[in-house]
This record gives structure tokens, sequence and C-alpha cells, in this order.
């Protein structure tokens, strides 16, 4: 999408994962990019591999997984290269917030206990990972209280002493943000962080997300499945469907002008965004038994026979800042 | 936590008052006639009238109980019928035995069931887990007689790496009491070969008591260990750059600690039962074979005086793992 180098991109991934029944073909050439102090927004259905894509950047995946092929590059330098584990140089740049604040703490670890852990094994700018001695974990210590009251923890002193469950929902994933930044990284990584809080405190945890990252020129993934989500938090959007990247571009362009059919129809289930309100008929197929060409071609109104034997390519419009996977658009550069 | 001590303390008077009045029902309902072997074996009748008389055996059972209850609350637990020593002296001398013995088992049952567990767990359907799960099997199939005739067999007459039974060699003069530990008292006071003796005597012997519990603490930790390792705060720190061995000890291992410490507990009883065996076997002078002989003599008194000791005890270790469950596990304070 621009043209300096992107801090993190993804190209043509493909993640399968053998089980009983058969290949699960989890992600299907995913694509997308995130520039320097870019803010990403990655949608898509449930069950479609949003959290398996974020495995696979932080070097998580579950042992059978295994990468077909395509790369994922963070600032250079390559992710996938050090088989299933992060490098450490990785771990020190991407922070992660994680879905669930109820069960991501450890319920019998104080929360400044496992703060540090975390904080330990990234470590502050200049710091060498794991390393603890000298006054090291004195100057953590001060830092995450600094992180704490900047997430709005109120005595973020006493709060370090104190276990998780003595914080609400909204509390705890205020500190898992506050662990997620305290190493300075260059990316955040979040999964839906935001899902399992009511909405007045999904909006204030969104905001004081944006306020956090903005100050830093932190990049960040955020992944959802909700179009209001990315309005309010979005440069960027790239739309995924059942493992297959179908449309990315400027939240702008996606919100107001979608290409990709199924774009439309998922921008149609948002009755803020959008004038018709419908669902989507039938449901995201199963990975092991995913139709071949354009998966989404069976809930199609626009599908042709071709989509259904060839997955069209993801292409750019000519002049245009956005990719698309689709038959619609016949003429384009391939990306 | 200093109150709910206190609360529990307290309601170990009704447990104890329990355990003498159904102790004292199957002493009394028992066919064997304390005055009938007292009297010895060539008594006539008139004789066991008599003893029967000078112990208060012809009262009705209920103002023996009422008597006995009452010389137990000014902690007078009477005289044996057999030795006509103080039932208390006896216990106080014996009782250091199977503590140290017990304590030393459940050490040997914590540490190896623990890390055994947590082995099976972490190396989950590898070599060192098929072992894990063996011993698991082993420890409830065999039974402690038979383990502990073999370690007999093998270690002490075969190999004689270990004496066969005993304390402590019988020419040797034990440490100097403090605290009735044999182990304990003779580091304390620098005597370090009786040390050496006091491990050799005790080795086979609390291996033979702990291992049938070593395997329920292993398969418990294992089993708790590999459902926490599904835990979401597992993988939260594995996708943080947490390394692996560091998420295990001691985060992923102090949850599952849990169910095994409340384990350690439940076997502590166990343990006391299994010792009256293992101190026949071995010839352990603790209170195990102290009340196989009272058992065998139908000496009453000391009879019940064990199971007041034990039960104590029982319920005090059980107060302990309380306790320990409140310092690991926050949520429970
Ligand atoms: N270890 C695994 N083995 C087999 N299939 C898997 C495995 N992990 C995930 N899947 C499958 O991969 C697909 C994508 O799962 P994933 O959790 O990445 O979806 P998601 O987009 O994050 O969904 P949600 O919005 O519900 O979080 C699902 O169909 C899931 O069943
Ligand atoms: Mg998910």
């Amino acid at each position: 999408m621009k043209d300096t180098l992107p801090l993190l991109s993804v190209r043509n991934l493909q993640l399968v994962i053998p089980t009983d029944e058969g290949t699960a073909k989890i992600l299907d050439r995913v694509t997308f990019e995130v520039a320097e102090g870019e803010v990403v927004g990655l949608v898509g259905e449930s069950g479609c591999g949003k959290s398996t894509l974020i495995k696979a950047i932080l070097g998580i995946l579950p042992n059978q997984a295994e990468i077909v092929s395509g790369e994922i590059k963070f600032g250079g330098l390559d992710l996938l290269g050090s088989a299933t584990r992060r490098t450490w140089h990785a771990a020190k740049d991407i922070g992660f917030i994680p879905q669930d604040p109820f069960t991501a703490l450890n319920p019998v670890f104080k929360v400044g206990v496992q703060m540090m852990e975390i904080l330990r094994w990234s470590g502050l700018p200049g710091e060498p990972p794991g390393y603890i001695g000298g006054n090291t974990r004195q100057r953590h210590r001060e830092h995450l209280i600094k992180m704490l009251k900047a997430v709005q923890i109120p005595d973020p002193e006493d709060a370090f002493e104190r276990y998780p469950h003595q914080f609400s929902g909204g509390q705890r994933q205020r500190i898992l943000i506050a662990s997620a930044l305290s190493s300075r990284p260059k990316l955040i990584v979040a999964d839906e962080p935001t899902t399992a809080l009511d909405v007045t405190t999904q909006r204030e945890i969104l905001i004081l997300l944006r306020e956090l990252i903005e100050d830093d020129k932190t990049s960040m993934l955020l992944v959802t499945h909700d179009f209001g989500v990315v309005a309010q938090m979005c440069d960027s959007v790239s739309v995924m469907y059942a493992g297959q990247t179908m449309e990315n571009g400027t939240a702008k362009d996606i919100i107001h002008t979608p290409i990709h059919p199924y774009t439309k129809r998922l921008l149609a289930c948002h009755p803020e965004l959008s004038d018709e309100i419908v669902g989507i008929p039938g449901t995201v197929p199963s990975p092991i038994f995913a139709p071949p060409g354009c998966r989404f071609g069976p809930r199609c109104t626009s599908c042709r026979p071709a989509c259904s034997e060839q997955r069209p390519p993801l292409m750019k419009p000519v002049g245009g800042q956005r990719d698309v996977a689709c038959v619609l658009l016949d003429q384009g550069v391939r990306v | 936590m200093l109150e709910f001590i206190c609360r529990r303390i307290l309601s170990l008077f009704p447990v104890i008052l329990g355990l003498l009045v159904l102790t004292y029902a199957l002493l009394y309902l028992a066919p064997s006639d304390p005055a009938t072997i007292l009297a010895g074996e060539n008594a006539s009748v008139e004789d066991i009238q008599a003893v029967r008389k000078e112990y208060g055996l012809d009262r009705p059972v209920y103002v023996q109980f009422g008597m006995y209850l009452k010389q137990v609350s000014v902690g007078n637990l009477g005289v044996s019928m057999y030795s006509n020593r103080p039932v208390l002296e006896d216990i106080a001398q014996r009782l250091p035995a199977t503590i140290e013995l017990a304590l030393v088992s459940l050490v040997l049952m914590a540490i190896g069931g623990i890390t055994l567990g947590t082995m099976g767990a972490v190396w989950h359907n590898s070599p060192i887990d098929h072992v894990t799960r063996m011993i698991s099997v082993a420890g409830l199939a065999i039974a402690t007689f038979w383990l502990a005739i073999m370690l007999q067999l093998v270690f002490a007459m075969v190999l004689g790496w270990f004496p066969v039974r005993g304390r402590i060699p019988p020419e040797m003069v034990p440490p100097v009491q403090i605290t009735g530990l044999y182990l304990l008292d003779s580091i304390l006071t620098l005597n370090f070969s009786a040390f050496r003796d006091a491990v050799r005597h005790i080795t086979l012997p609390a291996i033979t008591l702990a291992f049938g519990g070593l395997a329920t603490v292993a398969r418990f930790t294992r089993s708790s260990m590999l459902e926490n390792l599904t835990k979401e705060y597992v993988s939260y720190q594995h996708a943080t750059g947490v390394p692996f061995r560091r998420i295990i000890v001691p985060y992923v291992l102090r949850n599952s600690v849990i169910t095994a410490v409340t384990q350690l507990g439940l076997l502590f009883g166990s343990l006391i039962s299994g010792a009256v065996v293992v101190e026949m076997i071995f010839d352990w002078p603790g209170i195990g074979s102290y009340l196989v002989n009272a058992i065998f003599t139908s000496d009453y008194k000391v009879i019940l005086a064990v199971t007041i000791v034990v039960g104590v005890i029982y319920a005090l270790v059980n107060i302990i793992v309380d306790v320990i469950h409140a310092m690991i596990d926050p949520r429970l304070r």
C-alpha cells in the first residue's frame, strides 16, 4: 500500500493442519501488510483463521501445523525461518494482547509477578531479553507501575501486589495492555481484545489503546469481526474469508466503497455502516472440506462457474489503493 | 487465617470423641476378653474374676467409658495392662520413630511424585511418560508387604546396601535426643556416623511406605498438569515470549500441585496405617508395631491411646494441608 518497506508483511501464507478426518487447509494464500505506525484491522467471520494467523506471526503454532508456502517478514526478519519458536528479536518487538482477559492471567500468581515475567523476556529497549541482574528488576518494576498508571489502574503500587481475581474484566484487559506495551514494541498484535467485555468497557478500552499507541507511533494488527471497531480504530483493513484474503485496503475505501461481494455482505450486517441490513446465508465452510477455488463461491450471489475452478488472484485495480481477489475485477495488476 | 486455624483446632475435639466412642464400641464387641489374657493361660475362673474386678472390667460398659474419658480429659492415658508402664511414656518414646518414618515417606512421596508427574506431562507420550504411567499402576497394584520383602531381599540380603531391619545398629548408642528424630538429632549434634546409619536404616522402610502414595501423587500431578497446559494463561505467556521451561516451573506447576497437596493430606492417613505393616516387617520401633502388640494382647488402653494420637495427627495434618492450600491459591483466602 505504501512505498516504504512494511513493518510486517504476510505473503501467500498457506498453512495446513492434518486431522483425523483429513487435512485442514486453514490458511490459503493469506496476504497483507502492516506499515510502520499503521493500525490494520483483520476482519472475518468466526472460524476463518484469524487466530491461527496470529499464532503463525507470534510463532506459537501447534506442533502439527505445517506451513506449505509463503512468508512472514517482520522488519526484514523472516519469522518462519526459526521454525515455530519466535526469535528473541521478534519477541522483543511484538507485543500481544489476548482475547479473553478473564483467562489469560494465571489465577495463583500476583499480577505484578506475571507482568515482570513477560517484561523480563522482552526487556526494555536496549536490554538483552531474559537478563535480570543488577538493578534490572527494580527498573522493570518502576516501569511497569508507570505503565499501570498509564492504563488508569487506580493505586498501581498496590495493584502490583494483587491477584487477577481482584480486578474486573476491564481492569484486567488494561493490565494486559500495559504488559503488551511495556517493552515498547514496534508492533502490537491484538486478537479481538474487547469481545469478552461489555459494550461500554469495550469502547473505553479501545479509546485508551488508540491513545497509547498513537503516542509511540506503534503499529497494530487488530483482529476483529466488528466493522464498528474498524471504523473507530483502523487505518487499513484486510478482509478474510475461510482462510483466504478477499480484500485489502484503507478503512475508508473498504467501508465506503467495498468491491468484493463478501466485504459488501459483511458490511451489510452492520446497521450503522449500511442502509440495508441482511445477514449472509450459509456458514463458513470447514477448512477440511473447503470448496475449491474461491471459498466464498457457494454463498456468493455473483458467483460464476470460473470461481469454483480456480481462485481469482489478488489484484490491484488500476490506479487503486487496494487488493481484491474476485472475478468481478477483471482489469488490474496482479499483486 | 489465625481464626480459621483456631476454628479447625476446636473442631478437633468432637472428632476425637467420636473416634473414641467408635473404637471403644469395637473393642467391647470384639470376642477377646482382656481379663482372660491378663490372668494368664492357666488361670482359674476365680482368678479371672479377680482380675476383672481389679481393672474395673465388671462394671457396665458406659461407666467404664465414662471413667476412661475422665482420665483422658486430664491428659492421663492410663497404664498398659501388659507392661504396667504409663501408656503416655511408651507413646512418647515410640512416636518420634513413626513420625520420622512418616515424614521421610511424605517427602519422598511429594518430591518423587510431583517430579515424575511433571515429567510425564511435559514429555507427554514419550518413554518418560510411559515409565511414569508404569510406576503409577505398579503403585496401585503392589502390596506393601510384598514390596517390603522384595526390597529386603534384593537391596539388603543380596546386594547388602542397606540393613534388613531396625532403626539404628543394635550396638550403637542413639544420638542425643533433641527432637527424637534420629536424622535431625544426629545432624544437630554433628554426629555424622549416626546420621549415615540412620539414613541407611530408614531408606528401605521409607521407600516401601512411600511407594503407593508416590504413584498416586504422580498420577494426580500428571493429569492436573496436562489439563493446566491447555489453559489460556499458558498460551498467553507463550505468545508473549516466556520460554517453555519458565512457563512450567513455577507457573503451571503451582496450579498443578494444588490437587497433589490434597492427595498428600489424604495419603497421610494411609501412611500411618501403612506404617503398621512396614514397622512390623522392618522391626521399626514406632507406634505401629506398638499397636499391633497391643491388639494381640487386647491391651485396650494402648489401643485407645494410639487411636487418639493417630486421630490428632491426622486432623492436624489436614489443617496444615488447608493452610498450604490457602498459601498456594489466593482465591481460597
Ligand atoms: N489445532 C487445530 N487442528 C485442526 N483445526 C484447527 C486447529 N486450530 C484451528 N483449527 C481450525 O481452523 C479454523 C480457524 O480457526 P481460528 O481459531 O483461527 O479462527 P478465528 O478466525 O480466530 O475464529 P474466532 O473469530 O471464532 O476466534 C477453524 O475452522 C478451526 O476449527
Ligand atoms: Mg480467534
